[in-house]
């Protein structure tokens, strides 16, 4: 155990959005490596929409809206106020189309009266058609929450904490650190100008520090989000170690698998492209599609009427065990995500000894750097590494053996150093 | 004053469970045995157990001269077999009045007369056997899955010794001619079209669907609408699932008492009731009914469209029937069951997206979307595949 006499009894305000074991994506995941890697050095509240007594990390206090007292619920003037628009953005001289798309995101969700408040945050989904009320409703109940200022530094977790962040830093004038997992230009397309975005550059003008995923997200940042390079510092993530196994498939074929949603970001018309290229030239291959999504049944159309469904499997939604079953028989990961911040399903399936083919335009192509890479749209490429890896054995292991190399490097406490020395920067005047 | 032939059609498909991706290779059972179960029982309690019961009473009181024909598919006969022995039971009880007439198809109620005409004759011959066996006469009237119909089928029929087949209508078709006939066909004339009377077949299954004060079909109003029809009309021939006369889900069924009195009504008003082979021996076919294209009993567009028109559909079964060569060479029974049991037309009517582009739900699958049908669907048959080359 650290000792945390560094900081003096400080405490950072981290607020976060999921958690697992209840929210199991990619976000929750990372927030829960950094509040147990972190907890050793500092003293840590972590604030999410919806607590469950399953989320548990000893030495780090979890407090839902949920379990805010009736008193604290947001009345009806407040929400409307939040849904006619948001002055701070005003304030901070936003541009009037910024302003505007931002006012229309809420706008669209008016009416919530002042009983909805319990129930926004009640469902067990915490993103969903509400969403953007939900945000603003976190950014208000936190105020007042957590508006006396008894802790020493924010520490967000992606956009729908930015705008508590902010409001929190206003009122009590305690830094801001936001920590960059994802970005709406890579759900929604490099050009996505939208609520989402405003709010994300939003957080990114008002904050003190950034901590983006990786180099890739950090340049991101600087190109998309018009910031100044310095202010941003790329902090990988962490892997947890994994009970790894191998398991016997019962498909002849060689099994290459994908997981993930089926979206635009995750590349799906590349997979298709690259899967038929491959298929040509190595016939013995099964694609095993892992997740849904609104492209799903495109996908599903697409190997139908091609006639190449024997060459594909689709499980659906799958549960995390699923997942490992699945990783334990393929062969090849693929990975052909159009913009990737971070790409933790890659690490997951380096951990269970898949060689992975992933694209350039990702976060875990800087830490797996033995993985096979492509630019995403580059389908010849992807399907040169995936016939390679199917059909010759030594190179299989010799890709497997550097990416297991590289899988040396990367650790939670190595994050969490980086992310503590940020929090000195603030806390230490260091 | 026309004849009366009462058609109905009893099939239960083999429901496939939701086989996981995981399972391939190791789980060699397809089929949802509870699901399929439940829904047997259901039908046998609300549909088939008091809808025979209503059918012996009225055979029995009309002395002999209320008649009827029913086609059971294989598929349903093993699962009545296997599940409710007194539904079966009472089957035989109606068999043995000697007033119902057992029609032939295909035993997995299968699309094979479009995919493969070794398949079809094999199962047509299967189910003849079975009927036999269980009601002691081959039959000689024939009808296919959904009806489907064309002229190509005509020589395949009669080949397998049928003399009759009951065929779906259309306006088109049938030339603006009555369907109220027998006609011949244009490539055999040892066959004869038995057609459906849509709009009076109609007039039940409104009935049943939407059950509205207006809609509700008296064994009196539906008797005055087969006096109204016009003096040439030779047959009225009513071809429907049997599962229109089940309870409705308040638990009233209009339906079975308004057939509780029809049959004496229409016999007291002159329209006598015969079974389709009857109707080959007592009324001169009047006309040839070509029918160059396939068509089908479903409404609005008697095609095939809601089984085999999108590419999921037609993959699962492009797939499947890819394996009849493999599958018979191998001679094992259980592969053999199991690729006649996923051939049912059933499995890909629960991909059709034609309820989604009418933003409805296909109420008849046990699927959430065609989708999820279709992904379980090819994860058996891809386990099956592998049965073939392994086993």
């Amino acid at each position: 155990m650290q000792v945390k006499h560094n900081f003096e009894g400080k405490r950072i305000l981290m607020l976060g959005w999921e958690f697992p074991p209840v929210h199991a994506g990619g976000l929750g995941i990372a927030c829960y490596g950094l509040a147990k890697a972190t907890r050793n050095f500092i003293d840590v509240t972590l604030v999410l929409p919806k607590s469950d007594p399953r989320m548990q990390l000893d030495g780090v206090q979890i407090f839902g809206l949920n379990e805010l007292p009736e008193s604290l619920t947001i009345t009806d003037p407040e929400l409307n106020r939040l849904n006619g628009g948001m002055p701070e953005l005003e304030y901070y001289q936003l541009s009037a189309s910024a302003c505007d798309s931002v006012r229309k995101g809420y706008q669209s969700q008016s009416g919530l009266g002042r009983t909805s408040f319990k129930a926004l945050f009640s469902d067990q989904e915490v993103y969903g058609p509400q969403l953007l009320a939900k945000v603003s409703a976190y950014a208000e109940a936190l105020v007042e929450a957590f508006g006396e200022g008894d802790f020493d530094l924010i520490h967000a977790h992606d956009w729908m904490t930015y705008l508590a962040g902010v409001r929190l830093k206003k009122k009590t004038g305690k830094p801001l650190l936001i920590h960059v997992h994802a970005l709406e230009t890579d759900r929604a397309g490099r050009d996505a100008r939208n609520t989402m975005y405003y709010i994300e550059r939003f957080g990114m003008q008002m904050c003190d520090r950034i901590i983006a995923v990786s180099e890739y997200t950090r340049k991101n940042i600087v190109e998309l989000y018009n910031v100044l390079p310095e202010k941003i510092e790329a902090i990988h993530n962490g892997i947890d170690p994994q009970q790894v196994f191998r398991a016997e498939h019962h498909v002849p074929e060689k099994i290459v698998a994908f997981v993930g949603r089926l979206t635009h970001q995750k590349g799906p018309y590349h997979l298709l492209e690259t899967a038929e290229k491959v298929i040509r030239r190595f016939p013995n291959v099964r694609f095993v599609v892992a997740g849904t999504g609104e492209k799903m049944k495109e996908i599903i159309d697409w190997t139908a009427f091609k006639g190449l469904s024997r060459h594909f499997l689709f499980t659906g939604f799958v549960s995390r065990e699923k997942v490992e079953q699945l990783l334990a028989v393929a062969d090849v990961y693929f990975m052909p995500s159009v913009s990737e911040p971070f790409g933790l399903s890659a690490l997951e399936a380096a951990q269970f000894n898949v060689p992975c083919v992933i694209s350039k335009q990702s976060g875990v192509a800087e830490m797996l750097q033995h993985a096979l890479q492509a630019d995403y749209w580059d389908t010849d490429t992807f399907a040169d590494h995936i016939v390679k890896l199917l059909a010759d054995e030594n190179y299989h292991r010799e890709v497997l053996a550097a990416m297991q190399g590289d899988l040396q490097h990367i650790s939670w406490d190595d994050a969490a150093t980086r992310v503590i020395k940020e929090y000195r920067k603030f806390l230490l005047n260091e | 004053m026309p004849a009366i032939s009462l058609y109905f059609q009893v099939h239960q498909p083999y429901r496939v469970k939701h086989y996981d991706f995981t399972s391939i290779g190791s789980d060699h059972l397809y089929f949802d045995e509870v699901m399929n179960k439940a829904i047997l029982d259901q039908m046998c309690d609300n549909c088939y157990l008091p809808a025979n019961e209503v059918l012996l009473e009225a055979i029995e009181k009309n002395h002999g001269d209320f008649k009827l024909a029913f086609s059971i598919s294989g598929s349903a006969l093993e699962q009545l077999e296997a599940h409710r022995p007194d539904v079966l039971e009472s089957f035989l009880e109606l068999n043995a009045t000697g007033c119902v007439e057992w029609i032939g198809e295909t035993y997995y109620h299968s699309l094979a007369s479009q995919y493969s005409r070794s398949e079809f004759a094999r199962q047509v011959e299967m189910h003849a056997e079975l009927v036999a066996e269980l009601f002691g006469k081959r039959p000689t009237v024939f009808r296919n899955t959904e009806l489907l119909f064309s002229n190509e089928l005509v020589n395949e029929v009669v080949k397998m010794g049928f003399q009759g087949i009951l065929v779906p209508s259309t306006e088109k078709l049938l030339k603006q001619r009555s369907p109220n006939h027998v006609y011949k066909t244009p490539l055999s004339n040892k066959l004869l079209c038995i057609p459906k009377n849509s709009s009076l077949t109609a007039e039940w299954s409104r009935h049943f669907y939407h059950a509205e004060p207006d809609n509700v079909l008296t064994a009196l109003k539906f008797t005055g609408m087969l006096d109204e029809l016009k003096e040439e009309a030779d047959c009225v021939n009513l071809f429907m699932d049997y599962g229109a006369l089940s309870k409705q889900a308040d638990g009233s069924n209009g339906l079975l008492s308004m057939l509780e009195r029809f049959p004496k009504l229409a016999l007291a008003h002159g329209h006598p009731f015969y079974t389709p082979s009857e109707l080959l021996t007592k009324v001169m076919p009047t006309g040839k009914y070509d029918v160059p294209y396939p068509i089908t009993w479903s409404y609005p567009d008697y095609n095939l469209g809601y089984l085999t028109s999108n590419d999921i559909q037609q993959e699962a079964i492009n797939r499947l029937y890819e394996l009849e060569i493999a599958i018979l060479e191998k001679g094992n029974a259980d592969l053999l069951a199991d690729w006649g049991r996923l051939q049912a037309s059933d499995h890909f009517f629960y991909m059709t997206h034609k309820f989604e582009e009418k933003s409805e739900s296909n109420i008849y699958s046990p699927y959430k979307t065609a989708y999820e049908a279709y992904n379980y669907f090819l994860n058996v048959l891809t386990d099956l595949e592998l049965r073939v080359r392994r086993d």
